[in-house]
């Protein structure tokens, strides 16, 4: 087959989208015996596409959309997510875990760190965020993620961050997705419900999603869809355009953030084709060429793509029982 | 600060490196190549910069932390060596 940037689009979402109802009802109901669906919506593509695609497969009377802010949350998520679920006429609670998180000690714990790094944060009039650099996608090393902060008048300063304090903000953010798993699971349990994971096909592949947290589901139904062909099946199933116009964000620090920003370094348009091809074994030489790239920086791209699965081999991985 | 030579600089870090990398082939030599051989994941990247600024007294700036510098241990001597020359 010759490598093409359209081969990443779906030419048949109607046949694709009962493909996944099917398997979905048949998983819920059958493999795993419960009655209906609990999704946590924020308001992004991915949670709203999970949504639309379990009301086809269970009717909207058996779906109940739980919205999970806490106090970093951004108010666009909220009343994005209220349209999708009146979009879709399904149920709806709010649950704020704001409490839970103060409980846990989830902000003081990532401030804490984060005033290590820069003496000067005060978080209650500073905003903060950590990601990558983008030029860090053509070396051959790992991500080295930077801290930034935002003082009151706006201005930004970063510096990379140290180990121990880069891995307590992400332990102490990672509180956020699992104290959502942890509520979502209370809703389904009470109401013998499944839980709807959303996570895509480059969140699963990549490691971009919290072990026990957003990874913490019974069935992922867009798991194996490229980005892409989340937005393809957007448009299919009616989500609100306003979802569909939206940049994907991370929505967990304080200071606005997209995802390429935070994890993926590079376009998700570009991504997918990239890594289509990657897990193709398309040749470099033709992928390049269609992609308008020279072969060693392809290499690298291939190479960055590489390392992330294998270092996140362990967020996929399930309890070893010995 | 020990007095530092070539050879110091380049035990050192092995020494790091194989007590704290997740790979504990004992073949790792001068030239490997520490990320695409498993020595060091991420984490292990950030441990080691950690390590070398303060072993060695350096402090690095963003546009250090490129492949060049950190490839291996022949590069990684190289950019200690040329930190401690400037600083």
């Amino acid at each position: 087959m010759e490598f093409k940037k359209e081969i990443i689009h779906l030419t048949n979402v109607p046949e694709v989208v009962d493909q996944i109802v099917n398997e979905l009802r048949s998983n819920v109901l059958n493999t795993l015996r419960r009655k209906g669906a609990v999704v946590g919506i924020s308001g992004g593509i991915d949670s709203s596409v999970s949504l639309a695609l379990s009301v086809k497969a269970f009717g909207a009377d058996k779906i109940l959309g739980v919205m999970l802010p806490e106090k970093d949350s951004s108010p666009d998520s909220a009343m994005l997510a209220q349209k999708l679920a009146d979009t879709y006429r399904v149920k709806t609670l709010t649950e704020n875990i704001t409490g839970a998180l103060e409980g846990y000690g989830c902000y003081q714990r990532r401030d804490e760190s984060v005033a290590c790094v820069f003496p000067e944060y005060n978080p209650k009039t500073y905003k903060m965020k950590i990601g990558v650099k983008q030029s860090n996608v053509s070396q051959n090393l790992p991500p080295i993620f930077y801290l930034t902060i935002v003082d009151p008048y706006g201005k930004e300063q970063s510096k990379m961050l140290p180990a121990a304090e880069y891995l307590q903000i992400v332990a102490a953010s990672n509180f956020k997705q699992r104290s959502r798993m942890s509520m979502l699971y209370y809703h389904a349990e009470r109401l013998h419900y499944a839980v709807i994971g959303t996570p895509n096909k480059h969140e699963v592949e990549q490691g971009f999603f919290v072990k026990y947290g957003d990874g913490g589901a019974d069935v992922m139904p867009i798991g194996k869809l490229y980005k892409t062909q989340v937005y393809q099946l957007a448009s299919y199933l009616g989500v609100p355009q306003e979802i569909i116009d939206r940049t994907p964000t991370t929505d967990t620090y304080t200071a606005e953030q997209t995802q390429e920003e935070f994890f993926y370094q590079i376009p998700f348009k570009q991504m997918d084709i990239l890594w289509y091809a990657y897990e193709n074994k398309f040749p470099l030489a033709e992928v390049a060429k269609e992609m308008d790239m020279t072969v060693d920086a392809l290499e690298k791209i291939f190479e960055n793509f590489a390392r992330k699965q294998q270092t996140t081999d362990y967020l996929r991985r399930a309890p070893i029982h010995m | 600060m020990t007095q530092l030579n070539t050879n110091n600089i380049k035990a050192i870090v092995r020494k790091y490196i194989l007590e704290n990398g997740s790979n504990d082939d004992n073949s790792l030599d001068d030239s490997t190549l520490l990320f695409q051989e498993n020595y060091l994941d991420s984490i292990g990247l950030y441990s080691l910069i950690t390590f070398i600024e303060k072993e060695f007294n350096i402090i690095s700036k963003d546009v250090d932390f490129v492949e060049e510098n950190y490839e291996s241990i022949d590069a990684i001597e190289r950019y200690v060596l040329t930190k401690i020359s400037v600083q």
